[in-house]
């Protein structure tokens, strides 16, 4: 590494986007989920393609969310941050392991794939990520 | 870490607020700073002793136990 990728390591915040991405994170957002309730409307939007990438568009709109820096950025929320993104990784990671058992068990017991159900797993493990992270972080920004 | 910041802060007849934009952070890490939820990285603490012009150990000090 050379220095001025040293030192944008040591200030942390390399990969933030502004604070207004926030609001266009928001966007995607609506847009997935308004997909993922017109389910039945399929034809409307001449549908698979679009009905393929609701998951990820609300992945795209909580990934903007997450990386965009807050109004006032300091040490503390760049601490918060990292901690927040900590759990989320032990968290996560957990869940991601966990769930194909718990799929395998409602399967089995209740005839139906929760998560193929709703969407593609691998969208759902990254979706896991994103919420634990967003609510570690807000949790850590009240809490510390 | 226990930390005087609001003791000096009120010798200094200074809000929290007033205090945060001169040291540059939000109001919410000097509020969590006195109240012993947040630790200061180094550069912070010491810029927080400049300003009130005292030792950082005047400021910041030591429990037991960490």
């Amino acid at each position: 590494m050379n220095d001025k990728q040293l030192e944008k390591v040591r200030k942390g915040d390399f990969l933030l986007l502004p604070h207004y991405m926030k609001w266009v994170g928001i966007i995607p957002v609506l847009l997935g989920v308004t997909l993922f309730f017109t389910q039945g409307y399929q034809s409307i939007f001449k549908g698979e393609v679009l009905v393929g990438i609701r998951g990820n568009l609300v992945l795209l709109g909580f990934l903007l969310i997450i990386l965009s820096k807050e109004k006032f950025p300091d040490e503390r929320l760049l601490n918060i941050r990292h901690k927040a993104m900590a759990f989320a990784f032990m968290h996560g990671m957990t869940l991601v392991i966990v769930l194909p058992f718990l799929n395998y068990f409602a399967a089995s017991l209740l005839n139906v794939k929760m998560v193929t159900y709703f969407m593609d797993f691998g969208v759902f493990s990254v979706f896991i990520f994103q919420m634990v992270y967003l609510i570690n972080y807000w949790r850590f920004k009240r809490d510390l | 870490m226990k930390n005087t910041v609001h003791v000096q802060r009120a010798i200094h007849k200074m809000t929290q607020a007033d205090l945060s934009e001169v040291i540059g952070v939000s109001r919410q890490t000097i509020n969590s700073i006195e109240k012993n939820r947040y630790v200061p990285s180094t550069v912070l603490a010491l810029k927080i002793a400049q300003h009130f012009k005292t030792p950082v150990e005047h400021i910041f000090e030591l429990e037991e136990g960490d």
